[in-house]
């Protein structure tokens, strides 16, 4: 196994034998730090009662958050050992590392199509994006290039025209906008 | 007058507006990030120019196709078309997944329909007295019933109650972003202005579930092998007998008077209602086990809910003037526009106008059962549809969506960071439903506690003292420190708690 795959396959088993532990110090601690921030919350200067101010709801929803947090850390602590023993391993876990990797990706497909969306524009981004996904989803020899093309260019082609014409949103043009208007 | 009100639409003109507004609204419905609201504030303008009876039947039509056009993608492809359908996706993916796509579009179909219609029967007969109760609902009440709501479906409709309790809270810790309700105070914006009017709940839905399914589906390449047609079911009618029907009686009438109970109640309405109603027929139900496998009884207790909400929400619209969800307050201007009050004496000034209006609901209810029977076998084509193709077309919609509710991009990463956040926390075995339902209630609640804690000048006590909301406490409290014991006697009895739900 690759170092990166390993490391892959580390934060696997840890999720799942350490799932409550980790979920509930994310929790108390993420809660802990947003309570004390919620101190500095600005008030009006005559509310009717101590509570009427903007303060009171946070300190209210992450002090409920914090006991939350510190039950499941207790929790996962008590159920560790039991999810020791059906923690995945061997093919289950190659398969999961596989499945990792390859969500990444698709992350990160997603996050490249909005960030090219301003400077390159809507309908080419849009194109690349679902071509890619398209050819990336699923095996080669599923592949079908003309039909991935003709369907990715028509969908962000009549997404954009219709968004314009009826619901009157205009998508970025990007490079396009001398042609698009 | 409800036959002058029939008169008044049987023109073939008015025929057809009705039939394109409710073809419109479904598509709204069906397409993941849009909704029945957006359309009608889009043919809000479009009516300006229109006489009244034809601009209200105009916009009854784009409200009712696109509250029930949500259920299309949930039961296609996992995808609720807005919060409304969420429930739908539990049964009726499965169901569409196990080959029986049509008879979930045909159940979905019909059980809408029947939820507008009853709701639109006891929205006519009990309009002025149901509003009447309603506006006696002071912020105490309502503060009480949406925390029983979040209760009952964190606390009963969970398996493991203390992640639905931190997903609630978290949900709500979301609407906590922006700027505080009655005073504006700005809170965690972490600097960014566009954080001002908080997280665009357009993008958290969609983000949750449409990033989610597609990365789910990512995980594994397709193989060639897959890409086979599917076995074509062929059903007959709606896709169940009258036997079934005769066996959903009792759901239809707890998911209607759910529907109804929540619609009318300003700010809930059918994102609520589908959840509860959920939660309560499974818990009525003699086989609770059998929900989330795809069986009729989940997509009954949505679909009728969410339908329901419409004559519910139109109830305190037309006697009070208090819209009760989004498309009721679009609904609203355009009564002001068209210079009529709603409120207490719309019955008797405008009472032509009241009971058209109640007509074209009942008009576009049954145009609408018509286009979505007739549209089954073409909706269900949708599953046919290769995933390599359909996920990445559905994606880029979904980025168009959200992009078009504020217009800026910021609200496209949102959508994206909200899958990220669906993603992990599903690793987390962290339950959605619960998250969204805070994400969707968290403002109401904050806004009906410091309402009511300004009129009991800073006391808790009035929450107790007043009947109906010490009830609805009660009840809430009772919900989740009941399962929260019952787990941990499950937990002490060494039972394994069943990963993640929804």
């Amino acid at each position: 196994m690759k170092k990166i795959d390993s490391v892959i396959a580390g934060i696997i088993r840890g999720f799942h034998i350490y799932n409550d532990t980790i979920l509930g110090a994310i929790l108390f601690i993420g809660s802990l730090i947003l309570f004390i921030q919620s101190f500095s919350i600005s008030i009006m200067k005559n509310p009717v009662s101590s509570l009427d101010t903007a303060r009171f709801f946070p300190q209210l929803v992450f002090g409920a958050l914090m006991p939350i947090g510190i039950l499941l850390l207790i929790r996962g602590i008590i159920r560790a050992k039991d999810q020791k023993s059906s923690a995945p391993e061997g093919e289950k876990l190659e398969t999961g590392v596989v499945a990792f990797k390859r969500s990444v990706i698709a992350l990160a497909a997603i996050a490249i199509f909005l960030l090219l969306m301003e400077p390159l524009g809507f309908i080419p981004a849009a194109i690349l994006y679902m071509l890619f996904n398209m050819f990336y989803m699923c095996e080669r020899a599923a592949w079908k290039p003309w039909l991935f093309v003709i369907v990715a260019v028509v969908v962000a082609v009549g997404a954009y025209f219709i968004f314009r014409q009826f619901i009157y949103v205009r998508l970025p043009a990007g490079i396009l906008k001398g042609v698009l208007g | 007058m409800l036959l002058n009100g029939f008169t008044s639409l049987l023109s073939l003109e008015m025929i057809l507006l009705m039939f394109g507004g409710v073809i419109v609204g479904i598509i709204f419905g069906a397409i993941p990030g849009l909704s029945a609201t957006m359309a009608i504030v889009l043919f809000l303008p479009i009516t300006f120019n229109m006489g009244t009876t034809q601009a209200f039947a105009l916009l009854v039509a784009l409200y009712i196709g696109g509250v029930s056009g949500g259920l299309i993608s949930a039961i296609l492809i996992n995808i609720p078309g807005s919060a409304m359908s969420i429930a739908t996706c539990y049964d009726g993916h499965p169901m569409a997944n196990s080959g029986h796509a049509q008879r979930a579009l045909g159940i979905g179909v019909f059980f809408s329909f029947l939820g507008t219609v009853i709701s639109l029967a006891i929205m006519m007969v009990a309009a002025p007295a149901l509003a009447s109760i309603a506006v006696k609902m002071s912020s105490f009440e309502i503060f009480s019933m949406t925390f029983c709501a979040i209760a009952l479906v964190t606390g009963v409709g969970s398996k493991d109650v203390l992640k639905a309790l931190a997903a609630a809270f978290f949900g709500i810790a979301f609407c906590l972003i922006g700027m505080a309700p009655v005073d504006g105070a700005t809170r965690y914006i972490f600097g960014s202005n566009k954080l001002l009017s908080g997280i665009p709940l357009t993008s958290a839905v969609v983000g949750m579930f449409a990033v989610t399914e597609i990365l789910k589906t990512v995980g594994k390449k397709i193989s060639a092998n897959k890409l086979e047609q599917r076995h074509r079911e062929k059903i007959k009618g709606f896709g169940f007998s009258f036997k079934e029907f005769v066996g959903q009686i009792k759901n239809l009438i707890v998911s209607a008077a759910v529907g109804l109970g929540i619609g009318f109640l300003p700010g809930m309405g059918g994102s609520l209602a589908n959840q509860v109603a959920y939660i309560a027929v499974q818990k009525t139900s003699k086989h609770p086990e059998k929900f989330g496998t795809g069986i009729m009884d989940g997509i009954v207790a949505s679909e009728t809910s969410n339908n329901a909400s419409i004559g519910g929400a139109m109830i305190p619209l037309l006697a009070l003037g208090i819209p009760g969800d989004g498309p009721t307050a679009m609904l609203l201007s355009a009564f002001t526009i068209h210079g009529i009050v709603a409120g207490p004496l719309l019955f008797k000034t405008s009472g032509p106008l009241v009971y058209t209006v109640f007509a074209a609901m009942i008009v576009c209810s049954i145009i609408m059962l018509i286009v979505e029977f007739f549209g089954i076998p073409v909706f269900a084509k949708v599953i046919d549809v290769p995933r390599q193709i359909l996920f990445p077309v559905v994606l880029v919609i979904c980025v168009v969506a959200a992009f078009s509710n504020n217009k800026i991009m910021f609200d496209c990463w949102m959508l994206l960071f909200f899958g990220i956040m669906g993603v992990v926390l599903g690793k987390f075995n962290f339950p959605r439903t619960p998250m969204i339902l805070g994400l969707v209630l968290g403002q109401n609640l904050e806004t009906n506690l410091r309402r009511a804690l300004q009129l009991s000048r800073g006391s808790f006590a009035p929450f107790f003292t007043r009947p109906v909301s010490c009830i609805l406490l009660c009840l809430g409290l009772f919900f989740i420190i009941s399962a929260i014991v019952r787990q941990f006697v499950d937990l002490a009895k060494g039972k394994k708690i069943k990963e993640n739900e929804a």
